[in-house]
């Protein structure tokens, strides 16, 4: 049996019920697929490959939280490392395999309560991709599918909303499909007859059938700040497709299966990505790669840091660790927050008895060394960092906690998460070892915080394309509350601010992602 | 290429001139952004402090 319940422990004295959503350390991010079970406080991780978690919590919004961090963390997880058999990497720019994920209903027998071999699931996978290819126009095939997988596993909030029925996108991109690449024509609409959305798929736009359908009942579309896909075979090669220049490219997860649409053109895939975010998601953090949670998380960690209001925000930084020893006797998971104690250092774990200390999966091979657009990207970010605060940045999240089990893949997280972005920079100054964390305040220090010594960057207004057709001038508002990025035709209209076209609301819940765009080369950074 | 992602508007993806006018997009979108995330912040601490 390889499932293993176990507690989320929140630290003695931890009252925080809201935590933000950020993901210091993540020991193994190889998530499958997270089903949401609201009505038993849990949430089961399917591993992919045979491996099963069942996470219980005992309050909802710390239940709503670890779903969220999962989710997110599992679409850079997927699209980088683990699920793509190590063959990609992402940090900063993705580069990615498309590949058909493992199911959890797909994989996992629950009549025989057993979990099949990674051998049995490859199989599965094979048979599935053909089986997609083969069962052309059968709608009944991909809909039984997923409507049995159903069953209250996922979150309601994923359902499309009944006022986004009428929206539609089409156009050409590539996918992969049994190990192929096909460019195809895509068409996603909401079916009435069958009450779902379906992205179709053609040979051309001039073709009359379907080649197959993939019903997005319940998916979620991952669209990610680092959007200069590459793609590469399983040996690591570049595959020779048309895609020499800059690929973008969007994931779609299904309850069965993790598709990566991939474009040459940035606007098709803001296209897509702009409709099928908005008809299948509710929650768009769903859609937040965890990079960028953390690079907005970051700034607000380091302002509290030099103004030593560390446990200002009790709740402000929530670390998940999710370790899964290679033998999957023991899945440790533990949510402390920053400015308290660790849980795990303090409380023993309720889960089974620890594994022996088998070393945790290693770490996702380093980025190409000719792949500069991440560092000079990087040193950008970093660059503005580093102006913003004098003092270095704060260690990752989790090297403190001292547990050795963790050392090697903590550095891994932190490169993912941007920590380790100073060894790559040519721009960064190359600190010392950072010493291990000290023990975080209990107490908070309101008194020291001051919002108003933030330096801000002045107010901006200039022109920005949506398309390349579509160029308005748009101004961020910060005098209002909450703050707007507002839009309009001309610059003379928004002087009188007569005639706004759109004001996108720049608040707390606002994720910024940044992409960078491999074909214009890449200027260095500022200073 | 700029991506901003809310719930109330879902994601919207711009771009800007080049990579000197995306930084400077990204600045000060990141800056409102944790302006607006650090005031609310302090109006609730104001009125914890006040409910003390």
């Amino acid at each position: 049996m390889t499932e293993k319940q176990i507690n989320l422990i929140k630290p003695a004295g931890d009252t925080t019920t809201q935590p933000s959503f950020n993901i210091s350390s993540w020991d193994y991010g190889c998530c499958g697929l997270v089903h949401f079970d609201r009505a038993n406080s849990r949430l089961r991780i399917n591993f992919g490959d045979g491996k099963v978690a069942i996470l219980t919590i005992s309050d909802s919004k710390s239940l709503h939280a670890a779903r969220d961090l999962i989710l997110a963390r599992s679409a850079v997880s997927k699209i980088s490392h683990e699920f793509l058999r190590k063959k990609v990497l992402a940090a900063g720019n993705v580069l990615a395999t498309s590949h058909l994920v493992p199911a959890f209903s797909k994989h996992h027998d629950h009549e025989q309560d057993r979990v099949f071999s990674s051998t049995e699931i490859l199989d599965k996978e094979r048979r599935h991709a053909h089986g997609m290819m083969q069962h052309l126009n059968d709608n009944s095939n991909s809909n039984s599918n997923s409507n049995t997988n159903n069953n209250n596993d996922f979150d309601s909030t994923n359902k499309p909303k009944p006022n986004t029925k009428s929206k539609s996108v089409e156009g050409y991109l590539t996918t992969k499909i049994d190990r192929q690449w096909i460019r195809s024509y895509f068409h996603f609409k909401f079916d009435s007859a069958r009450n779902l959305p379906i992205l179709s798929c053609r040979n051309s736009k001039a073709s009359p059938n379907a080649t197959f359908e993939i019903e997005l009942h319940n998916a979620c579309v991952f669209a990610g700040g680092s959007s200069s896909f590459r793609l590469q075979d399983g040996d690591g090669r570049d595959e020779s497709n048309n895609y020499k220049k800059s690929v973008f490219a969007f994931g779609v997860q299904t309850n069965n299966s993790f598709f990566i649409f991939a474009s040459d053109d940035a606007e098709e895939i803001s296209r897509w990505v702009g409709c099928l975010s908005t008809v299948l998601i509710d929650d768009a953090r769903n859609v937040m790669l965890a990079s960028d949670s953390t690079l907005l998380s970051s700034h607000l960690f380091e302002v509290l840091k030099r103004d030593e209001c560390v446990g200002l925000l009790s709740n402000a930084e929530i670390r998940v660790n999710i370790n899964v020893c290679e033998s999957f006797q023991t899945v440790d998971v533990d949510i402390v927050s920053e400015g308290t104690t660790s849980a795990s250092a303090t409380t023993p774990a309720p889960a089974p008895a620890k594994a022996p200390a088998k070393a945790p999966m290693p770490p996702p091979k380093p980025p190409p060394a000719d792949d500069d657009s991440v560092s000079v990207k990087k040193s950008k970010r970093s660059s503005k960092n580093s102006r913003r605060t004098s003092q270095p940045r704060p260690p990752p999240m989790g090297k403190g906690s001292g547990e050795g089990s963790r050392s090697v893949s903590s550095s891994t997280i932190a490169e993912e998460a941007g920590e380790g972005e100073s060894e790559r920079s040519e721009n960064i100054t190359r600190l010392p070892p950072t010493p291990p964390r000290a023990p975080p305040r209990a107490v908070p220090q309101a008194a020291k915080f001051d919002p108003t010594e933030i330096t801000m960057a002045p107010p901006r207004r200039g022109f920005l394309r949506l398309s390349a057709s579509e160029k308005f001038f748009y101004v961020v508002d910060a005098a209002v509350k909450p703050p707007l990025l507002r839009s309009f035709q001309t610059e003379a209209e928004s002087k009188d601010t007569s005639n706004q076209l759109e004001a996108l609301v720049l608040n707390s819940e606002t994720m910024v992602k940044y992409a960078c765009d491999k074909r214009k080369p890449m200027r260095r950074s500022r200073k | 290429m700029i991506t901003l992602v809310n719930p109330a508007f879902g994601t919207k993806i711009l771009f800007a001139a080049d990579e000197d006018d995306v930084e400077l997009w990204l600045d000060c979108l990141d800056d409102t952004i944790l302006a607006d995330k650090l005031d609310d912040e302090a109006v609730k601490r104001k009125a914890a402090a006040m409910a003390l």
